[in-house]
Formats: C-alpha cells, structure tokens, sequence
C-alpha cells in the first residue's frame, strides 16, 4: 500500500483509522509523519483519544518519543518566554508572541506536539533597536552573516537576523512585521496591535482573528513549503477550536481589511481538499463559498503544500513546490532586488552542487 | 539492503560496493524478513564533479543530512555513525548513555566515558574474551527498571588497537580500515554472531567504572561516592536534557544499585581482572 497524498491530515483528523494499519503501512507513516513534522502531533491526538496504548509496539516507541521530545519543546519554550518577559519587564516595549511560541503560551488545540525550530516575537518597528540592543546585553546574540544576507534581512525583511541564546542554545526571531515590508503587502501593525489578548501567563498574543490570519499568511505567502501541512494541521485545529459565525465573519473581514483576502480563499480550499469530510459543518459551509477551483490551485497550489517525501511526491508535485519557492520570494520582493537576491542564492547553489555543500561553509574550531 | 541491530534496524540505500560489503561482513547473518524498520538510509556520493575529484559520501536520515560528506573510503565509518545519530537523535522512551557495556553473569559493567579513554579497545578486548559487548558506544536502559538491553553492533577499532586486536585474535572479523578520519584509522570488529545475540537479555547494571587509559601505568582504583559519579553519568547522557525527570530518576536509580568506580590503567589484562571481581556471584 502506500499513503494516499490527499488522505494525510486524515490520519490525524481521524486517528481511528490508525488502529487498522498493518506494521508496514506503519513504518511508512512514521517516516512520513517524521519529515513532515507531524509524527508528534499524531502522538498527541492518538494520546488524546486514549488509542497509543492499543497500537503495536514499534509505532506505541516512535509516537512516545516524538511526544517526549515535542513536550520537553514546550517547557523550554514557556521558560523562555518566562526569562523574555522578565527582560521586558521594566521598559515600555510591548512583546507579542507569534506561531509556535504563541500556540504553546495560548495552549490551543494545535499545541501539544507541535515542533517548531525557533521562539517568534514581534515588537513595534519604533522600539526594534531598543529590544535588540536590550536582548543583547541578556546574553542573546546574532551570528555573523554574509554580507548579502545582512542586507536582505536589514533592508528587505520583516525579521531581523536570528539571535540565539549563548547557554541555552535557544533560537530567537525578533520581528516587526508579519510580513516583508518591501513587498508593499505588509500589514498594518498598529491595527494587529490592538487585536491582541493576554494568556494566564500573561504573555501578549493575537486574538482568535489575528492569529489564523497570521497562520494564513505565513503558510500562503512563504516560499518554503516543507512544513505545509503541519501549518495547514494547526489552521484546521485552531478554526475547529473557534469555529462560530462570529469568528468566520471577523476573520474574513479582518483578511478584506487587511488586503489577505485571496489567501484567505486559498486557505479554505486547502482545507476543503485535504480535509473534506473531517471540517465541522461551519467551516465546510465557509469552505463551499469561497471555493477556488483553477488550474493554478490544482496543479500547483494544492500539490505544493505534501511534505517533500519520495512517499507521497513525484516529478509534477516537486516541480509545484519549485514553482512556489520562486512565486514566494516574487511576491516578497519588487523584481529587481528579487533578481540580484535569487542570482546571489543560485550562484551560491550552483556553487554547492558543483563543489559539494559544505566546502565554502566557515571553518568551526 | 535491510540492517537488522536488533533493538533497532535501517533500511539502507547505497550504491557504493564498499560500503555494502562491510555491512554484510557485519550484520549479514542477522535475519532480515519479517524487520520493520525504523529509519530510512541512503548513503551516495555526494556531488556531480565530486564523483569525479576527490569522492565523497553523503549520509542521508530519510530526506534530512545531519553531518558534513566525508571522503568515499570512509563511507562505513559514516555509516556507522549516522546509525548511531539516529538512535541518539529519535529515542526518547529509553535512557541512552554514551557508554560503553559489557556483561558477564548477567550483570552489566557501563563504562560510560569521552572518546579516547580506551573504551572501545576495552570493548574489543573483552568481547573476544568471554564478555559480551551489548555495545561499545551507547547503553540503551529501559526506564522502569534500568536494565541495559543488547545491541547487535561492531565494536569501533581506532588506530593502534586495530593491529593490536588482529594480533589477539588473528581469526576476528574486521572491516577494511578507514583511514584519516576525525578519529584516526577506524575499522569495526565483529563481537557477536547473531546466534550468540538472540540468548542475550536485558542486564541490571551492578557497576559504573569511568576509564582513563594512561601509558605506563599501574592499575589505580578509585571508589566513587554517589553524587561524583551521577554528576559524570548525566554528563555522559544523550538525552538527559530532553527526557528531564524521569532520566534523573533513572540515573538516580542506577548510581544507588551499582558501585562506581574511576580506574587508571595502562594494561587490559589488569582491568579484566577488576572487572572479573565486580561480576562475581
């Protein structure tokens, strides 16, 4: 057997049907689940609906660890958020946590399991050198950059470079945007600074609204798509958790408002493919209205959110996700500052595929 | 081809006949049909002119490449290694500890130490000996109990102890050597059949000795209290960090039921002997 592309989020949407698997459809979906980011999520719903403990063995081993590993991620992360917070404490820059960070500090439905690589945190653009410059004297620092890569982050971007905690190791984004100013699409952030609500730990988050926007955003604009249908995961449970009238009008108002509306559309086709029978009767019905069905959604759009796995992806699914990764840096960028950006990054790669990956890298020791 | 550890196994995809050679000098009497298994390997030369000038070997984990490409010659050394990256890197329902384990009368010595305190020379030498080696590099403990379960893995040989160990047991099963690796020369010995594998059982751990292998010297032994020997037993963890409570129960649990010991030597025979002494009835 193998696993049906358009059938993936079902096994998490209907965890049930993991009890009827054989070992070798297991071993596939583990490996699957694995890359695409998803194997502690499965963890997590098959835990919820008490079924771990009636699976065999060899998947019962994969699923804990990756659980293991996934709420040890969570701790780490309220901790740091904890040490954030104390930082901030006694000055006057506002922090709002984003995606990952927020989810597990929010404790919404998509959180338990979710992996994410980095904590993300926006602050106002007015106050950016100022939360900088103070994380810096709290033992986080950014690593050197090549100069190119420098300049699209402090010219072009939405973020500035990584910085990473020198004892923990910890991975910080410190934002000023939800998305690329140069674009010309970026959001309004006064606006998104008031749809904000505070968690029992009283840490800064968007509200309902903003937060799967902000999801859709991230998910339909990105030019990576390896962790898709993990992002597409966490859209269907955050709406699920949501799901009223109220919340689909906000939200669809919030997207026309905010100039994120054709996103919004795409979102719920995805949603409607991939998850079909397994939406709530409101979100099917909101799914059924704005309905995208072109050639562009069918043959790229859709395709290009499988996980990049031999398992569920041929020729034309990974010449979609190629397709993406150009129209994601497109739309970042007006095309002139595009083309010197992707002539930088192909001469590097061409580089790599020439003379193998590692070999201009910075020497360590 | 399959590669069946037996707590764990790996498909693996590789074109390169060096690298299947040694792989079934090693593992190839372990069984292979019926085994799931639990990740997925390729390990391929890495670039279009690389496999022209000097040929490397990449390691991939599924679609994923942990470590940099190394030369072609020491692609079963890579391979080795990334098995190892894998267990070390996924498992989290076991305790895992750099460590070396040796069992005799169903009771395990972990000798859990850096690289270059003779820990794997030790393993060797003991293995061909009358001991079996569940591993020489990782011991794998269930954490209800803490028992030491056996792997079905190659001791790693480097530099000097390769000839060494061919000159104790001219007839033991050795890969082609790799040389000039990050670690020296390195070969991998054969330390059990799959037959003498299949008796082994989970083994409680009766003793903790941290080795340091120093030219010359006399056999010293020193008794370890509990805390000294904790503190360096979490330091040698894999995923002490990640698995949090229940691995310093784990270790706790460990320290308080096996004598701890930090030993300096300079001839294997003497540490046999001590080791001897721990495992007695």
């Amino acid at each position: 057997m193998s696993i049906a592309p358009k059938q993936i989020l079902h096994y998490l949407a209907q965890p049930e049907r993991c009890t009827l698997i054989s070992l070798v459809q297991w071993q596939q979906l583990i490996w699957l689940f694995r890359e695409a980011k998803l194997l502690s999520s499965l963890a997590a719903v098959l835990e919820r609906r008490a079924l771990l403990c009636s699976l065999p063995v060899y998947a019962q081993r994969h699923l804990q660890s990756a659980l293991v590993y996934a709420d040890r991620q969570a701790q780490q992360i309220r901790f740091e958020c904890d040490e954030l917070q104390t930082i901030f404490l006694n000055t006057d820059i506002k922090v709002l946590y984003l995606k990952g960070a927020a989810y597990t500090l929010a404790d919404t439905e998509n959180s338990r399991g979710r992996i994410c690589n980095d904590i993300d945190v926006l602050v106002n653009k007015s106050q950016l050198a100022a939360a900088e410059a103070l994380l810096k004297r709290n033992y986080w620092k950014s690593d050197k950059l090549s100069s190119h890569d420098e300049r699209y982050y402090r010219e072009w971007s939405h973020e500035i470079p990584p910085m990473v905690h020198i004892l923990r190791g910890t991975v910080l984004d410190l934002h000023h945007n939800l998305y690329l100013p140069i674009s010309g699409r970026s959001a309004d952030m006064a606006k998104f600074f008031e749809l904000v609500k505070t968690t029992n730990s009283g840490a800064l988050v968007l509200n309902q609204e903003a937060m799967v926007l902000h999801s859709i955003i991230h998910l339909f604009m990105n030019e990576e798509t390896q962790s898709a249908m993990r992002d597409l995961w966490d859209i269907h449970l955050l709406t699920a958790q949501y799901s009223t009238a109220d919340f689909w009008n906000n939200l669809h108002n919030l997207a026309l408002s905010t100039g994120f509306e054709l996103e919004f559309r795409y979102c719920l086709t995805a949603l409607k493919y991939y998850l079909g029978s397994a939406l709530d009767p409101l979100t099917k019905n909101q799914c059924e209205q704005y309905f995208e069905d072109n050639w562009w959604v069918r043959k790229v759009l859709l395709p290009a959110l499988l996980p990049d796995h031999p398992l569920v992806i041929g020729w034309q699914q990974r010449w979609a996700k190629r397709f993406m990764y150009f129209r994601g840096h497109f739309l970042k960028m007006p095309l002139h500052i595009l083309l010197g950006h992707l002539t930088m990054k192909s001469f590097f790669g061409l580089r790599d595929a020439i003379f193998g990956k590692h070999q201009f890298s910075p020497k360590k020791n | 081809m399959l590669i069946n550890c037996g707590q764990y196994s790996f498909d693996l995809a590789t074109s390169l006949p060096l690298i299947q050679k040694s792989a079934n000098l090693i593992y190839g009497d372990a069984p292979v049909s019926g085994v799931i298994s639990d990740f997925n390997l390729s390990l391929n030369a890495s670039s279009l002119l690389r496999r022209f000038v000097k040929p490397q070997v990449s390691f991939l984990c599924d679609q994923h490449s942990p470590f940099k490409p190394l030369p072609l010659n020491q692609g079963y050394a890579l391979l080795e290694w990334g098995m190892n990256w894998c267990i070390a890197a996924h498992e989290y329902t076991r305790f895992l500890i750099h460590s070396a384990v040796l069992v005799k009368n169903d009771k395990a010595i972990l000798c859990p130490a850096s690289p270059g305190s003779g820990k794997s020379t030790l393993s060797a030498y003991l293995g061909l000996s009358g001991w079996y080696v569940y591993s020489d590099e990782m011991a794998i403990i269930d954490m209800d109990e803490q028992r030491v379960l056996p792997m079905f893995r190659p001791v790693c040989l480097k530099n000097e102890s390769i000839s060494l160990l061919q000159s104790w047991h001219p007839s033991a099963t050795v890969t082609p050597v790799c040389r000039d690796t990050q670690k020296g020369d390195v070969a991998h010995v054969k330390v059990l059949s799959w037959s003498q594998y299949q008796q082994l059982r989970p083994a409680p751990i009766a003793g903790l000795v941290f080795p340091r292998y120093k030219v010359g010297s006399d056999l010293k032994i020193y008794q370890l209290d509990q805390l000294d020997s904790f503190n360096q037993l979490s330091h040698n963890a894999f995923n002490y960090n990640v698995l949090g409570k229940s691995a310093f129960k784990a270790a706790a649990q460990i320290v308080g039921n096996a004598k701890s010991f930090e030993v300096e030597y300079s001839k294997l025979t003497d540490l046999a002997l001590f080791f001897d002494e721990l495992v007695q009835d």
